[in-house]
């Protein structure tokens, strides 16, 4: 009995520290939003008609990403290690010596038909690991969009999230004096190169709208006085009117597939939403109330759409049915809101903000929580989204004598403002999709 | 009667405390070391050293990885073909405005031969003690800006920024507390925060939480680092991000080695790091 007991007592007490003893476990919930730094390398070429890309390449895709306030390139003359030599080995402690934290290199050569081949890798310093590595080949005038492609592979490697690089930017470039103001329409690439006008000035035009799925855009153009919306296919060159819209003031957006258009015209004082299938032309009265509704945008499942709206009293952001019917208000705060755009990631819609003389770019959730204004100045107005939902472009006004409208990036923190290269004055930009 | 009971009980106490404290290893099973998909690297701090792992091969390519089937997109046909009049001051278009796309994207190059082995363990050395490197007591509050939150003028805006949050002692440490005080701990956490680079403004990264089980050497550097969830990690790509992310913050050369109690090695030897933003939106 007594033996029973003692052999129960022991292996109780050998049940006791396992428990005692389970593994260690630690929380760390806080870290640092450091950029990481990247150490791009030049690419090697293996022939001296690749030997001007080898450098250029590795320059664009530095540039690309140092953009984003997320990844802070080293500088080139710390680098220890050559080009030549790391493709036989890389010897990653020299790279964690110079802080390196992810490492690209990249080899340029020259095909048999004259194209131009580019492949690079990117390494884990620290995990000295290739994490991906790609290989394109192309015209060799086409190299930018080569780099910003790479560019966006290590983006997406890197954050998990798409990149928005190899895309373009239509906006309105403007000129002259404020009282006779030239307006052109313009398109580059989203780090400003490859600039090109698509439009001569004679015409006012204004607010392009660009496809969320194709390479097209709408935007209204004055002629004659008359507000008339065209559309234009960047692929093909081909131009459409889709008509004259008296009473209309911003262009109409498109629906995520591209297969319709969503806008607002005024009448007697009145503003409504209309949708227009492309295919058949057809337009549907989404809202019928004596009050304002305009600047449309659909959320990028297509089910739903965000406008703004004074018939609550006052300039407020609402949210209905695609189809139409009842809306909800989304904004609360003080001032006027104006000019939702939804995010293509569907998370966040982006808006103008007015209050006490100022205006804001702010973001909020398609439920009216988590608002907060990322930038503010005199005048902002016109956000666009980048196509990965991180990024947003619009244009500020300075409160100088001469008017003078810039078009600025911001990301999410609000931390992350640039100024966009553009051809003098730029207004009413509209960011494309990834390019196809 | 009473005293033998006295004694039954004394004896049996005696042999509890005993097992408790005189046994300690016995179900102390070994962590089984599996192979890890990415290993860290046990000597970073030593940096002048120039072991370098065996990285194999040039990436020269080799002819039959060449492309699969590029698919050559044909230039479109200018077609100029306007339905309407295009207005009168739209310049006319080249017809192909755009630059030709990129014309093959082969797959994935062959991988680097990176397999390295597990790098010398270093030599257990008496550890002086430890400075936190970074105390990040930064505020990280004002990891996304909000305007409306910091500006006088429009107090009414909802301010959507958490107050700063002290960091809960999380529930699993009071069950700890006998293994590492509360200060070893921060002491590991707040260095740990030092070296961990969080992706702001990314879709979902407050929900994007990282278990990493964790083999330390003796010497406090890291042996051993695998991401739990490892069909996750190979399913998505924010998951990756943010698990390579965690990986990094425990190579890094300024969380090596790390800041734990060397007469300790028992209890920190194995243990699961979980990297959980929460706290920082």
């Amino acid at each position: 009995m007594t033996r029973t007991l003692f052999l129960a007592f022991a292996f109780l007490a050998m049940l006791v520290p396992s428990a005692a003893r389970a593994e260690l476990r630690v929380d760390v919930t806080k870290g640092t939003t450091e950029p990481i730094p990247i150490a791009i390398t030049n690419f090697v070429a293996t022939d001296a008609s690749g030997q001007e890309f080898a450098t250029s390449v590795p320059a664009v895709v530095s540039a690309d990403l140092a953009s984003t306030g997320l990844f802070k390139p080293i500088d080139p003359r710390a680098f220890i290690q050559d080009s030549a030599s790391m493709q036989t080995q890389i010897r990653f402690n020299e790279w964690k010596a110079i802080n390196a934290q992810a490492l690209v290199t990249g080899v340029v050569t020259r095909a048999a038909d004259g194209r131009t081949r580019v492949e690079y890798r990117l390494f884990d310093v620290f995990g000295q690991v290739q994490m991906t590595g790609m290989a394109y080949m192309t015209t060799p005038q086409n190299w930018r969009r080569i780099s910003h492609i790479i560019a966006d592979d290590i983006y997406k490697r890197l954050t998990g999230e798409n990149g928005y690089f190899d895309t373009r930017i239509v906006y309105i470039a403007e000129s002259g004096p404020a009282i006779n103001r030239v307006k052109r329409l313009a398109i580059m690439d989203q780090d400003g190169a490859n600039h090109r006008f698509l439009s001569d000035g004679r015409n006012l035009v204004l607010t392009p709208r660009f496809s969320p799925s194709q390479q097209q855009i709408t935007y209204l153009a004055f002629v004659n006085g008359k507000p008339r919306v065209y559309m234009y296919d960047l692929e093909t060159g081909r131009q459409e009117i889709l008509g004259d819209f008296p009473g209309m003031t911003f262009a109409p957006r498109f629906s995520p597939d591209g297969g319709k258009i969503i806008f607002s015209l005024s009448k007697n004082g009145n503003s409504d939403l209309y949708v227009m299938d492309l295919r058949s032309r057809k337009s549907q009265r989404l809202t019928d109330s004596p009050s304002i509704n305009t600047g449309p945008s659909y959320s990028p499942d297509g089910k739903n759409i965000v406008f703004e709206s004074d018939r609550g009293g006052t300039q407020q952001i609402y949210v209905m049915d695609a189809n139409g019917g009842a809306a909800r208000r989304i904004s609360f705060g003080d001032g006027r809101y104006a000019s939702p755009v939804w995010s293509p990631r569907g998370d966040l819609i982006a808006f103008v903000k007015m209050n006490k003389g100022m205006f804001y770019i702010g973001v909020v959730r398609p439920d009216g929580t988590g608002e907060r204004l990322i930038t503010n100045a005199y005048h902002v107005e016109g956000p666009t989204w980048a196509p990965n939902g991180r990024v947003l472009a619009y244009f500020k006004e300075d409160r100088s004598g001469q008017r003078s409208s810039s078009v600025y990036s911001i990301d999410l923190t609000g931390y992350n403002e640039r100024r966009l290269k553009t051809a003098g004055d730029g207004s009413d930009p509209a960011w494309s999709p990834m390019n196809p | 009667m009473k005293r033998p009971l006295i004694a039954s009980v004394v004896i049996h106490s005696m042999l509890v405390a005993l097992a408790i404290f005189g046994l300690p290893h016995i179900m102390n099973k070994p962590e089984i070391v599996e192979a890890v998909p990415v290993e860290i690297v046990a000597n970073i701090s030593e940096l002048t050293s120039t072991n370098k792992p065996p990285v194999k091969a040039p990436p020269k390519e080799d002819p039959k990885k060449e492309p699969p089937p590029k698919k050559e997109e044909p230039p479109k046909p200018p077609t100029k073909t306007d339905t309407a009049p295009p207005p009168d001051d739209v310049l006319k278009e080249p017809p192909k405005p755009k630059d030709k796309p990129v014309e093959d994207k082969k797959g994935d190059l062959p991988k680097k031969e990176d397999k390295k082995k597990p790098d010398k363990k270093p030599i257990k050395k008496p550890d002086p003690k430890k400075e936190v490197k970074k105390d990040p007591q930064q505020d990280f509050d004002s990891l996304l800006k909000n305007l409306a939150a910091d500006d006088p003028p429009q107090p009414e805006t909802p301010v959507d920024t958490k107050s700063d949050s002290t960091p809960e002692p999380s529930p699993n440490v009071s069950r700890f507390s006998d293994v590492l005080s509360m200060s070893e701990r921060d002491a590991l956490i707040a260095q740990l925060s030092g070296c961990w680079n969080i992706m702001a403004g990314s879709a979902n990264a407050e929900s994007m939480a990282v278990e990493v089980k964790v083999v330390v050497n003796q010497d406090r550097t890291v042996r051993e680092a695998k991401i739990v969830d490892q069909s996750r990690y190979n399913s998505d790509t924010f998951f990756r991000a943010a698990a390579d992310a965690a990986l990094r913050a425990l190579r890094n050369p300024r969380c090596s080695p790390l800041n734990l109690p060397p007469d300790k090695y028992s209890e920190w030897q194995s243990m699961t790091i979980n990297f959980d933003p929460k706290d920082m939106f």
